[in-house]
């Protein structure tokens, strides 16, 4: 396995702890390990959604610097790049904007549904309220760039 | 027009082992990683026409005698 692969699998566990860190800082429904999160979102103050988004960059940020400077310091993944390394990356890059797109447009179709046949209040996730807004897009990016992820181990595998 | 379809074989593998060269050392010569090297010897991976060439050198071979295209059916 290379180092990039390496690297692509902590950052995917990296990203899936920061998407359950906050899923369960803003939901409710199904308690597991003492910690709930599931299906409704649980309206917050300014102050606590605040919190949430700088531990969130904070997470993601010290996340990626351990993962960088300390876990691949001896072995640069820079190193070890050249054109089928370049593929993947552009290949993994696509797919990630995708997911993003269809992403957001699901939260565009989602909220102007919602708004246009007033069934906003028994919606499960209610992407309007700030905390619902914050819980969608985050959630947006960090699927967007666990796609990305998953889709570099894929092309490791098959190109 | 048809679109002709097929893939890229190639005789790396052969040629490196008869040369008694590693992965590596063909790799750090042609200028890619090890991985990569796997991957084309595997057929995972068709190179660029610029490291196709770079190999073949590295063989003093031509370039048909590394690689091939076949067609499908």
């Amino acid at each position: 396995m290379s180092a990039r692969e390496k690297r692509t699998w902590f950052k995917l566990a990296l990203w899936s702890f920061i998407i359950f860190f906050l899923w369960m800082r803003l939901t409710d429904g199904v308690t597991i390990l003492g910690q709930s999160f599931g299906p409704s979102v649980i309206d917050q103050d300014v102050v606590t959604l605040l919190w949430t988004y700088g531990s969130i960059g904070g997470m993601a940020a010290i996340g990626q610097l351990i993962i960088r400077s300390v876990l691949f310091a001896r072995n640069p993944v820079e190193e070890e790049l050249d054109e089928r390394n370049v593929f993947i990356e552009r290949k993994s890059d696509q797919v990630g904007y995708w997911v993003g797109v269809g992403g957001i447009n699901l939260l565009i179709v989602h909220a102007l549904l919602s708004e246009r046949f007033k069934f906003r209040e028994n919606m499960p996730l209610d992407f309007v309220s700030p905390a619902g807004i914050l819980l969608s897009l985050l959630t947006v990016f960090m699927v967007q760039e666990i796609a990305r992820g998953i889709s570099i181990l894929l092309l490791y595998r098959r190109s | 027009m048809s679109k002709a379809t097929g893939r890229v074989r190639n005789h790396i593998r052969e040629l490196r082992l008869e040369r008694g060269a590693s992965q590596q050392e063909l790799a750090d010569e042609v200028g890619a990683s090890r991985q990569t090297i796997n991957a084309i010897e595997q057929e995972k991976y068709s190179p660029s026409l610029e490291l196709a060439f770079r190999i073949a050198r590295f063989f003093k071979r031509d370039f048909e005698d590394v690689f091939r295209f076949t067609k499908d059916g």
